[in-house]
């Protein structure tokens, strides 16, 4: 009997806890693109006013944008002076390499690898458009993201306790 | 110090890179040039012709069956490497057309223009790149130094004639070190191919008392010397643009020489650009300087009297 009760609490702990986890992940990947907003922000000021060189200007603003997007830049930074690679190439590895880390969908990766695409090889005017397509792009997805968490946030948290409440009086 | 090949090759392509490593066990050291355009084949030019690679690594100056290519990824790369990924933050350089690289080579490339409201904004979609190794052959401006130098501290305006590639830049270079040794010298280097200053620092040796005003237009340069640098002899390249001729005339008034190179093929009518036959007609030079290839680029082939155009010294071995 006591079995019983012990692993219906258990069953109880963790549907709970998957709840509260996919519903801070709902959470965290609003703040993420809005992180990754401020980070393109930036990057706009940091060519158009100050021309700093790519890898530079990535290492910049790996310092100062919150922890979850700056490993985006700093990464490709790094595949950028260590290794020579181009910078669409640098932007795409350290995507592949970093999403996973993040709160971020697939759809998200496939944006912000978009963005890679012209980064580096045109003017300053061509640089500048990017970036407005990209944080354009960006916002759209992060309009998306309020929503589902607006939709999803208490639902997964309350969906969440609930299973684990029936899974735990089917077992006693 | 790496070579000028050396130093080129950190912006090849990888693929291009290993072919080229295995020519310079071949005899390079007369390369000029290093040709890339997106698919033909990957050309150097040296001064006894240009050479090709086979697919099998072979250097030869027929075009092989199956030469080693140059792709536009190969392109797009090397762009990425000769602009550190920041195209948009060389902007001026893009509109030149070239880029000054470490060691005084210069990179020069050619794609679609770009064009704002009439005149040209940029570069894009880039097809050819050539690399010009620069060199420096100290002691090449012995030979006609003494024709330049008319008393203690005084030198004659001089003007150096010759076709592209017959060693205009690497003469003036070497005459600013030797002339460098003994009085001030200013340089305009307005595309930073005389002193090579990547960063502000001179690439090649210029002189002791050599001051170089890098990037820096000729008119605007002549002024900014004169008055802050009281040079007894300005050295600058390519002249034969409008405003140059009032550029050169402001410092041979303040008492400073002018040691000058342009584009031509002689003197006479026909040989050159307006301007500079309008400069030499008006007796500003007092020496003139024509080089060519016939031994090699950097042949002197004569040194004239710029007023009453008696030659001073002929290839030929005649001298005055």
């Amino acid at each position: 009997m006591w079995l019983d009760w012990a692993g219906g609490i258990l069953l109880l702990a963790g549907s709970t806890l998957s709840g509260v986890v996919l519903s801070k992940s709902c959470k965290l990947r609003v703040s993420q693109l809005a992180s990754l907003l401020l980070a393109l922000n930036m990057f706009e000021n940091e060519i158009r006013f100050l021309s700093t060189r790519l890898a530079e200007a990535f290492l910049h603003i790996g310092e100062m944008a919150p922890g979850d997007v700056s490993g985006f830049f700093v990464r490709a930074a790094q595949f950028m002076q260590n290794e020579m690679l181009p910078a669409n190439e640098a932007w795409q590895r350290s995507v592949d390499i970093h999403l996973p880390a993040t709160a971020l969908k697939p759809e998200d990766g496939e944006v912000i690898k978009e963005f890679g695409r012209m980064l580096g090889n045109t003017d300053m005017e061509g640089q500048i458009k990017n970036i407005r397509h990209a944080r354009a792009c960006i916002d759209v997805q992060h309009a998306k993201a309020q929503e589902e968490r607006k939709r999803n946030e208490s639902m997964y948290r309350g969906l969440g306790f609930l299973l684990g409440l029936t899974g735990l009086i089917l077992l006693i | 110090m790496k070579n000028g090949l050396e130093q080129v090759m950190g912006y090849l392509p990888l693929r291009l890179c290993a072919v080229l490593k295995e020519a310079a066990a071949a005899d390079l050291s007369g390369l000029e040039e290093i040709r890339l355009r997106a698919g033909k084949p990957f050309m150097l030019c040296t001064g006894s012709g240009d050479f090709f690679f086979s697919e099998h690594r072979k250097f030869s100056s027929v075009l092989p069956e199956k030469p080693v290519m140059v792709w536009q990824n190969d392109i797009s790369s090397c762009i990425s490497a000769l602009f550190e990924n920041s195209v948009y933050a060389l902007n001026h350089e893009l509109k030149n057309g070239y880029l000054t690289l470490k060691g005084g080579h210069r990179a020069g490339f050619c794609g679609r223009a770009v064009l704002s409201e009439g005149s040209l904004a940029g570069i894009k979609e880039f097809s050819s790149i050539n690399f010009r190794i620069a060199r420096e052959h100290k002691g090449c401006g012995l030979k006609v130094e003494r024709f330049l130098r008319t008393g203690p501290g005084r030198i004659q305006n001089a003007l150096i004639i010759s076709p592209p590639q017959c060693g205009k830049t690497t003469l003036l270079r070497d005459l600013a070190r030797i002339l460098g040794g003994s009085v001030k010298v200013g340089i305009i280097d307005e595309r930073s191919e005389i002193a090579g200053c990547v960063h502000g620092i001179p690439s090649f040796d210029v002189g002791l008392r050599t001051d170089i005003l890098d990037g820096c237009p000729k008119r605007q340069g002549m002024e900014i010397l004169l008055r802050a640098m009281s040079p007894d002899v300005i050295i600058t390249d390519e002249i034969g643009n409008s405003g140059d001729r009032e550029a050169l005339m402001a410092a041979v008034n303040a008492g400073a020489g002018v040691v000058a190179s342009a584009h031509g093929y002689g003197l006479g009518p026909g040989t050159g650009r307006r301007e500079v036959e309008e400069m030499i007609a008006g007796g500003l030079f007092g020496r003139i300087i024509i080089l060519g290839r016939s031994q090699g680029p950097g042949t002197v082939e004569e040194v004239l009297d710029g007023r009453d155009r008696s030659v001073l010294y002929r290839r030929d071995g005649y001298v005055a």
